[in-house]
């Protein structure tokens, strides 16, 4: 799991200077960013590229949890919660998969991955981690 | 508790925005159980043939393929049981 959050943060360096024009960079495959973008103000959840930018890095800033799902046959997983209000989750090579407003009454990550049988590790987001982003946001 | 209408919103929007490794698997899938209750509506129907080319097309290799695996079998299961009713 450690390797996963110094990939997540070396990817993170890698645009750290120019983070708005590249963020898409920080996404596992080409023009998924985009996609996301669309379905969030879709669903009235942010109001452009620039806000789901902030709210992404707000909640892995503020991230009170991590929730850590290794599978055997597909991608590892670790997903950064904030306060029951918005999740961000990245694979093992440290790129984000999604980053999304939980919703009341939806299926969580965590009971996702517990159907599909993954080994799961549930924690108290590194301090570190948390700081790091902190000063990425400023 | 979400009504119908905003569960159907809520598909209609997983559908039309998906793509393979959407990472999104999960709520695709979370959104279509919710609508359990609601098989028998027309409109679920409709989505759920729209959901289905979606599932076909898709080329996902992390844990998105499975969420879709059962998110097919949610789908075919309910349609088969419409047909014989």
């Amino acid at each position: 799991m450690e390797k996963i959050e110094k990939k997540i943060i070396t990817n993170f360096e890698n645009v750290k200077y120019d983070i708005y024009t590249k963020f898409g960079d920080l996404w596992e495959l080409d023009g998924s960013f985009e996609r996301h973008i669309e379905k969030r103000i879709t669903l009235g959840h942010i109001d452009d590229r620039d806000d789901y930018i902030v709210k992404t890095l707000d909640c892995l800033a503020n991230s009170d949890n991590f929730i850590f799902a290794e599978h055997k046959n597909s991608w590892d997983n670790i997903c950064y919660n904030k306060s029951k209000s918005w999740a961000v989750i990245f694979n093992e090579n440290g790129k984000i998969m999604t980053s999304y407003k939980i919703k009341i009454g939806s299926k969580s990550f965590f009971q996702a991955q517990i159907a599909i049988k993954a080994k799961i590790k549930k924690g108290i987001t590194d301090e570190k981690f948390r700081r790091y982003f902190n000063r990425l946001r400023s | 508790m979400k009504n119908l209408e905003d569960i159907l919103t809520d598909y209609e929007v997983d559908i039309k925005f998906w793509s393979s490794d959407f990472g999104e698997g999960f709520l695709f899938l979370g959104t279509r159980e919710q609508l359990i209750p609601y098989e028998a509506d027309e409109r679920v129907q409709e989505l759920d043939k729209l959901a289905l080319k979606v599932i076909e097309k898709d080329k996902s290799k992390g844990s998105d393929k499975l969420f879709l695996n059962e998110l097919k079998h949610i789908i075919l299961n309910a349609h088969y049981h419409h047909k014989v009713a």
